[in-house]
């Protein structure tokens, strides 16, 4: 006997990622999703905007590794708060899902805070399948990786706004054609917009901080 | 390995849809439907399902995934289309703007049970 059953699989992580959502709604918190490979310097590019925000707007972090809390301590000297997830307990799961989100949002004063950058679980493949209550995936891809990731690990690009190349001030030691990866990332997505910058030299932090200014200034047009 | 919390999720589905059955009812195979355009490792799934389902239920259904092919829409010309590959536009005028129709599916589609025993009284 077939018995219909018509559910989504990742409906219970949704149904909690939509909590977050509305609980991030309520103090129009602008919330990134910041996904990318290990190593690809989605912590790097915190340090470097932590480092221009200093506190305006207020900024919030939630770390995502699979263990040790490294991440938490760079971050840890720039007047934020930082909530570091370890996934290892829960068996070493390769991204973060929308219940880990939950419980550190109930270590982050929300009432005190504009923005909310989630770094995930360094991987290319995993948390693009899974909403924590984010406003918007960014993708980091360093000039390291290669022009063909897009076009190798397609979701990420695909459930991205935006995709932040990094570590552009090594191009000029690799052979490497920058809009090559701009080009792959627009087959996979094509509406995905584009920054590259250094966290390093500082180069392109202003534009990547002036697309969260904007993003931010649309979730509470008011302030 | 996010098939390990994806076949936790699955089990935990298909045991709330069997208990809405009967207590006793025993289910034999899962049918999903998964889109082509999903991070899913399909043989991860089956051997973390049939691993976690061994310990909870005292037995492994089978699980059966349908693949959903990748169907985008295009706002301009109208055009419905299958894709095999990348890029993701509309393959007849280019539109990069299309929607995706389906292929992202993670979805449990049905169970089957065995046909319940007519009991007297």
């Amino acid at each position: 006997m077939d018995i219909p059953v018509l559910k989504r699989l990742l409906a219970a992580n949704d149904a909690v990622a939509d909590q977050n959502a509305r609980r991030l709604a309520q103090w129009k918190i602008f919330t990134v999703n910041l996904i990318g490979a290990p190593g690809c310097g989605k912590t790097k590019l915190l340090e470097a905007s932590l480092e221009r925000l200093r506190g305006k707007p207020r900024a919030a972090v939630i770390e995502g590794d699979i263990r040790t809390s490294l991440d938490a301590e760079r971050l840890s000297g720039y007047e934020t708060p930082v909530v570091q997830i370890n996934t290892e307990p829960f068996g070493g799961d390769c991204h973060l899902e929308a219940t880990a989100i939950s419980g550190a949002l109930d270590m982050i004063d929300l009432a005190k805070t504009d923005l909310l950058f989630i770094e995930n679980v360094g991987n290319l493949v995993c948390p693009a399948e899974f909403k924590v209550g984010e406003d918007a995936k960014v993708v980091a891809l360093s000039v390291t990786e290669g022009e063909d990731k897009p076009l190798k690990y397609p979701l990420a690009f695909r459930e991205s706004e935006l995709l932040v190349i990094t570590k552009i001030d090594l191009v000029e030691h690799l052979e490497i054609d920058l809009d090559r990866i701009e080009a792959n990332a627009r087959q996979i997505h094509p509406a995905i917009e584009v920054l590259r910058v250094s966290a390093k030299t500082g180069e392109g932090i202003d534009r990547w901080l002036s697309w969260v200014f904007g993003r931010l200034s649309k979730k509470r047009p008011e302030a | 390995m996010h098939e390990l919390s994806l076949a936790q999720s699955l089990l935990d589905i298909v045991c709330r849809e069997a208990a809405r059955l009967s207590a006793a009812v025993r289910v034999n195979a899962v049918n999903m439907k998964v889109g082509r355009f999903t991070a899913l490792d399909r043989d991860a799934l089956s051997f973390w399902f049939g691993l976690l389902a061994k310990e909870q239920l005292g037995t492994a259904p089978d699980l059966v995934i349908e693949e959903v092919d990748l169907v985008v829409k295009c706002p301009g010309c109208g055009a419905q289309e299958r894709l095999e590959d990348p890029p993701i536009v509309c393959p007849r005028c280019g539109n990069g703007a299309v929607e995706i129709v389906s292929g992202r599916e993670l979805d449990v589609w049905s169970i089957e049970v065995d046909e319940p025993t007519p009991t007297a009284g």
